[in-house]
């Protein structure tokens, strides 16, 4: 462990009011307290400023979100404000627009820009397939992990959890080990996982797939797209969208609803089944051959336009993704080192060799694949700023036209297997509708959820892509034909909190914080119990069945984390607001922050109340 | 005379002045009703948030079974009903006549100061001077006020001092138009041709003789500015760019547009949209009026 600095009596003061400043006084600032294996996460390059000084009071904690977000992320901002505040640590709310969120509060290279930052995640499927999209975002190589957590025991278990291809049970007991470190060292602040809520017209469709966390039409789950069937005159699905897509370019996609629109197109080699099970697509079987060899057999079928696809196309696309860093393919991508065609021609069969054992790839990684036709991208100078005229890919639907700004159309393709109803029903199961399905779906730009809402009620579009509030879908769904759809989700509300901050590498601000959040209480309150409350700290949902583990729970007790508090040598000023420790409490206040990880138990602390 | 008397003369003649403007604006019904308006706006804005019952953002209010009140219509515990997630309408509308208060003041002060200036200097020397400002006008008139101003609130934070900021680079271009034009005929005038020839310095004609009689223009298109500037603010608030960490009354209108109630909730909608309405229409009631003393040939006009 390197770079104990920062205790300095020159450097204190960073207080505010809680009188006249002691001279000598220690302080510490924020850093990284170990030597990253990230280039840039060093002691030049530290991205909040904050100072803890001995007896004074606490410095206010930025919050930081995007109310653009959801319709209730400003009400979840002022929920932990509160919890803060109960505990008297001062705060400061910083509400950014949504673009800026991601594209400057996180940055990759040296993780958040302020104590705490929060979101929901998005609803790609791998994160409701395999624990990993989430607990990777405790090993310090993985660029996901923006709040500076750094704890070796976890990155070795990680390794090891990540590396175990054959036995899933050894696996299985890794990844409960680290759910449950994860909620006891407090890693985040977990809440809810909130319900995907929807309104479709279901006088005019039936056959509607309630995904978890995209709901019934959301466009990373193909189920609802192949599975509608007409009840009326109308055999084209008109869906209304408020996000416009930049391009018809699926792997090098600026924009992820462009990518997931385009997932009707485009064939991956697995799917995502409802029940967040892998099932096949364009490949239909495999064959573990050893930890880092597998090979797929592939499917007999044609590219829209006719010609056939072969394992060329496979080898060609994962080939050409990696020679030009396709950013959405990149989780597909990764781990394989080389693709050889064992068989040729129609159907056929392919090898990937990786670089070494990965656990996640037959479970996550096959299903974000999407194969592209060799024959009509090979010519193709610069793929990444390629805009395809017409895509041409194996999906269920073929590209029909495309006005950025405003509609994206595309026609059903008869000859894909998703058209069967046997290989439908036995993905599908109890959401199984037999029929012909749709002849076509559009999507429609329309300008914002005010519009959305009246078009649906007007019936000129038959469903909505964004996730409604629950007073608004109930609010649909008095008109008749319209119904409210409510989904569960795998994707998490959370709380970051940047692990470098002086306030947050002491655990037991960590732990007394967990206890003063009301997740209950926001939940009915704010949701109106539209989500899953999730016990303890824990990333993973109960949904992602074959990994969970139940951590367990904090109790909502404010009065219990200022005991802890108070324990620790805590103490609070005239107004109430927290006083970092001073003297012995002071010395044992460093010891937790230099280990980060360790309760006041285990390093044999006083009780300083 | 004594120095005293001559103060005292000086304000009692400003006295008479005031007592002038005030008539005539109670004269004219729909001004007096504008300026009480305004005075109300001004209490509004600066003790609107003290007289606030309830937090606008933090408290949720809650009915009897101690669930909260969602997009209630107005009762007993909300006179003004509740918003989608349970804030108050009344203690929203109170607080958020602040924010907007200071947009309009700020806005309209700096958009009047500026303005004037230009307008002054440009007025003044004309020729070259004129020429360079002058095509720096009608730049800002030809880029559009809301895009421009979008454009700039997506690469900074909007936060109210940049929103004041904003509207004035984009506003000072109104009254620099009407004091220049003020400013050519004033400075032709024999008062100020003779304050030249005894020897003034260009600083003090300009300041001392000329300013003092377009001022009048300057302060009626300051208090246009108040107004165009509190529009301005809602509509860049009700596009999303507002300053978030305030709840003025665009951004009202921008949380019941998003939460999709602007057609049913019309508690939550009309306190704002009137509010707004109110406080531009008065300045530019009690505007219209002023204009008739500043101005008398309007006055004539009408009494043709």
């Amino acid at each position: 462990m390197a770079g104990i600095a920062g205790c300095s009596g020159m450097f204190g003061g960073g207080g505010n009011g809680s009188g006249e400043a002691d001279e000598d006084a220690e302080s510490v600032e924020t850093q990284f307290w170990e030597d990253w294996p990230v280039e840039t996460k060093n002691n030049d390059n530290v991205p909040v400023d904050y100072t803890a000084t001995e007896g004074q009071t606490l410095d206010p904690v930025t919050i930081n979100y995007s109310s653009e977000e959801e319709p209730w992320m400003e009400e979840h901002a002022v929920m932990i404000e509160s919890s803060l505040m109960e505990l008297g640590i001062p705060t400061e709310m910083d509400d950014v627009p949504l673009n800026r969120l991601y594209d400057e509060y996180w940055p990759a290279d040296t993780g958040h820009i302020v104590p705490i930052s929060m979101n929901t995640h998005g609803p790609d499927p791998q994160r409701g397939l395999d624990p990993n999209a989430f607990l990777l975002r405790m090993h310090p190589e993985d660029s996901g992990n923006y709040m500076n957590y750094y704890d070796e025991e976890v990155r070795d278990l990680i390794d090891e959890e990540s590396a175990e291809v054959e036995d899933q049970d050894a696996r299985r007991e890794t990844v409960h080990e680290l759910q449950e470190i994860m909620s006891e060292d407090v890693f985040c602040y977990s809440i809810n996982f909130p319900d995907v809520i929807q309104a479709a017209n279901t006088a005019n469709w039936s056959g509607y797939v309630p995904t978890p966390g995209n709901g019934t039409n959301r466009d990373s789950f193909i189920w609802t797209h192949v599975n509608l069937q007409p009840q009326g005159d109308d055999t084209t699905w008109v869906k209304g969208v408020t996000t416009e897509m930049n391009g018809l370019n699926l792997p090098w996609s600026a924009g992820g609803e462009a990518a997931k629109r385009m997932t009707v197109i485009y064939d991956g080699l697995y799917d995502a089944s409802p029940q967040l099970e892998v099932v096949p697509a364009l490949a239909t079987d495999h064959e573990i051959v050893d930890d880092t060899t597998i090979e797929m057999d592939l499917r007999e079928t044609t590219w829209h336009d006719g010609e056939d696809f072969t394992p060329e196309d496979v080898k060609f696309s994962v080939e050409l993704f990696q020679e030009y860093d396709a950013p959405d393919m990149a989780v597909f991508t990764d781990p394989i080192d080389s693709v050889e065609v064992v068989e040729e021609g129609l159907g056929g069969r392919v090898r990937f060799n990786l670089d070494g054992p990965d656990a996640s790839f037959m479970t996550q990684r096959v299903v974000m694949s999407a194969i592209i036709p060799k024959h009509k991208w090979e010519d193709v100078d610069d793929p990444a700023n390629h805009n395809p005229e017409e895509p041409v890919g194996t999906g269920p639907f073929q590209f029909a036209s495309w006005d950025q700004g405003s509609r994206m159309e595309v026609e059903k393709f008869e000859d894909h297997w998703m058209w069967d109803e046997d290989e439908r029903e036995e993905i599908l199961g109890e959401y199984f509708e037999p029929g012909e399905g749709v002849d076509g779906i559009v999507w429609s730009n329309v300008g914002n959820t005010d519009a959305l809402l009246g078009a649906l009620e007007g019936g000129d579009i038959d469903a909505v892509d964004s996730i409604l509030t629950n007073e608004q879908a109930d609010e649909l769904a008095q008109n008749d034909g319209i119904d409210k759809q409510v989904s569960e989700n795998f994707a998490p509300l959370d709380v970051h909190i940047n692990h470098i901050v002086p306030v947050w590498r002491d655990k037991v601000i960590r732990k007394a914080v967990a206890h003063s959040i009301n997740k209950q209480g926001f939940t009915d309150d704010v949701l109106d119990g539209n989500a899953t409350v999730t016990p303890g700290n824990n990333l993973i949902s109960p949904l992602v069945e074959d990994w969970y583990y139940e951590p367990d729970d904090y109790e909502y007790d404010p009065e219990l984390g200022r005991e802890m508090l108070e324990k620790a040598g805590y103490t609070w000023d005239d107004e109430d607001m927290l006083v970092w420790p001073e003297g012995d409490a002071w010395d044992a206040f460093m010891d937790r922050l230099e280990d980060g990880h360790a309760t006041r138990e285990e390093l044999e602390q006083d009780d300083f109340s | 005379m004594s120095v005293e008397s001559l103060s005292t003369e000086r304000v009692s003649e400003l006295g008479g002045k005031a007592k002038n403007v005030l008539g005539v604006i109670v004269k004219d019904r729909w001004a007096a009703a504008g300026l009480v308006v305004i005075v109300l706006f001004v209490t509004l804005g600066i003790l609107g948030p003290a007289l606030a019952p309830h937090d606008p953002i933090r408290d949720t209010l809650r009915g009897e079974d101690n669930q909260p009140l969602r997009t209630e219509a107005p009762s007993e515990e909300a006179f003004m009903g509740t918003t989608a997630f349970g804030k108050d309408v009344f203690s929203q509308f109170l607080a958020g006549a602040r924010p907007t208060f200071l947009v309009g003041l700020f806005g309209g002060i700096g958009t009047g100061i500026v303005g004037f200036l230009v307008g002054l200097v440009s007025g003044y020397f004309g020729g070259r001077v004129d020429e360079v400002l002058m095509r720096l006008t009608d730049l800002t008139f030809a880029l559009p006020l809301l895009p421009m101003a979008l454009l700039v609130l997506t690469f900074v934070q909007p936060s109210t001092p940049i929103i004041v900021l904003v509207l004035v680079t984009f506003l000072w271009k109104m009254p620099a138009r009407v004091i220049r034009s003020e400013v050519m005929s004033v400075k032709n005038r024999t008062f100020v041709r003779s304050a030249r020839a005894s020897g003034a310095g260009h600083l003090r004609t300009m300041f001392y003789h000329v300013a003092p009689n377009v001022l009048a223009v300057g302060f009626l298109y300051t208090a246009y500015a108040v107004s165009w500037s509190i529009a301005v603010e809602a509509s860049l608030s009700f596009l999303g760019f507002g300053d978030p960490t305030t709840t003025s009354w665009g951004t009202m209108l921008q949380e019941v547009f998003e939460s999709g109630d602007m057609r049913d909730a019309w508690w939550w909608v009309l306190p704002p949209a009137i509010g707004i309405s109110a406080i531009t229409t008065s300045v530019f009631l009690v505007g219209r009026s002023l204009e008739e003393i500043i101005n008398p040939e309007i006055q004539t006009e009408g009494d043709q």
